[in-house]
């Protein structure tokens, strides 16, 4: 399902993408991401919406979420396609202001890298929260918006993401989330769920970027502070870097192998059936290509938006 | 957490997709959103596999013998996926 603009009433989806033409967004200066999905703008020429929600009254209409004039998700983004029939082009906090204490869940996640693949959950349950009882979620300071994942061990919340055209040796992933939790084990990402193993997981109050079927670990003490990963996996050199510090042990995998195929690769939790991960995710964007010239720039980005250092 | 056991992941899936026509989900009602499933499914791994619905809510759409074949764990041989951490 692609992000599309066809809007009624001939409204553009990002009324203000205009306005960004001067001011390179990310993947304008570092473009070729293979999976990018954020709750700010990240391509000037991006069209779509930031994700589709759905409430929870249930009633459970939808509706798609665009960018505000700043491009970010926020009470100021409006909303289109509503399933409804309300007004499109409503600000979402005044869409909101009929609900009492109004839940609104993720069903999708738009993929802005152009590849079109987007982030899914097609069951109710497993449906990371925009709104929770009222309150947009946001993490960090500046506040910004956020997807919450209420995982336990055996529940919680998943987005599925496949993992097509992604190989070990050519890979860098960034990522921007913050954990509920550090001390029980779960997987905020993984992208290839048997060997060659590629995610992020936390455990024992550390966080754990395993790479390739040795089981290459690479860990940093964990926190619950809003957070920016990079994940470089490189032949004979993956690090993790945590907001911009290498890691103090390295991996050493020459691995070239793709990644495996599995329908429940994606955020949230392992093989979608347990280690269900407690947090706010903000921005993950995966690149199946070597960015390790780039990774402190794009990090540079990054902080600029969520002010994490 | 309560689940309710199938002798195939796609049975299970059949079920909770069932479910999700009962509450006439967007995606049973046309809409250009994924939301298709009530309850999520645990598929068992190995060359028999069941399947299982984590029934976390709307236990209102089981039937009567659904309801009663209830049970609060996977069953003791159930075959998990390898997991290389633990």
């Amino acid at each position: 399902m692609a992000p599309r603009l066809g809007l009624g009433g001939g409204v553009s989806a990002d009324p203000a993408s205009g306005l960004f033409a001067a001011a390179p967004l990310l993947l304008d200066t570092y473009p070729n991401a293979h999976r990018a999905y954020s709750v700010r703008k990240l391509r000037t020429d991006y069209e779509g919406y930031a994700m589709k929600v759905r409430e929870g009254s249930g009633m459970n209409y939808t509706n798609d979420i665009a960018f505000d004039d700043d491009g970010r998700v926020s009470l100021d983004s409006k909303i289109y396609n509503r399933s409804d029939s309300g007004t499109n082009g409503v600000t979402l906090g005044s869409y909101l202001t009929g609900y009492s204490n109004p839940d609104l869940m993720v069903t999708t996640w738009y993929d802005q890298s152009g590849e079109g693949s987007n982030a899914l959950q097609p069951t109710t349950t497993k449906q990371p929260k925009l709104f929770n009882g009222g309150s947009l979620v946001t993490a960090g300071d500046p506040a910004r918006a956020g997807l919450l994942f209420s995982g336990s061990a055996w529940s919680g919340q998943q987005l599925l993401v496949d993992e097509a055209g992604l190989s070990l040796g050519s890979i860098t992933a960034f990522s921007v989330l913050k954990h509920s939790q550090t001390s029980s084990k779960a997987y905020p990402w993984i992208l290839s769920q048997a060997s060659p193993y590629f995610s992020h997981y936390v455990n024992s109050d550390a966080d754990i970027y395993a790479y390739d079927a040795d089981n290459t670990t690479i860990t940093d003490p964990a926190t619950t502070d809003q957070r920016m990963f990079s994940y470089r996996g490189l032949p004979g050199a993956q690090v993790m870097y945590t907001d911009g510090e290498a890691s103090s042990a390295t991996g050493t995998s020459v691995a070239t192998t793709a990644l495996a195929d599995n329908a429940a690769n994606g955020m949230g939790a392992w093989y979608g059936v347990m280690y269900f991960w407690a947090g706010t995710f903000q921005e993950f964007i995966v690149y199946d290509s070597d960015q390790t010239s780039n990774r402190s720039d794009i990090e540079a980005n990054i902080d600029a938006e969520f002010e994490i250092t | 957490m309560p689940y309710l056991i199938f002798n195939s992941p796609e049975e299970a899936i059949a079920r909770t997709d069932q479910a999700g026509k009962d509450r006439s989900l967007p995606y049973h009602r046309g809409e250009d959103d994924p939301t298709r499933y009530i309850w999520g499914v645990v598929p068992e791994q190995g060359s028999n596999p069941r399947g299982a619905l984590m029934i976390d809510g709307e236990q209102d759409l089981l039937t009567p013998t659904e309801t009663s074949a209830l049970v609060n764990e996977l069953p003791a041989d159930w075959v998990y996926p390898p997991n290389p951490f633990e």
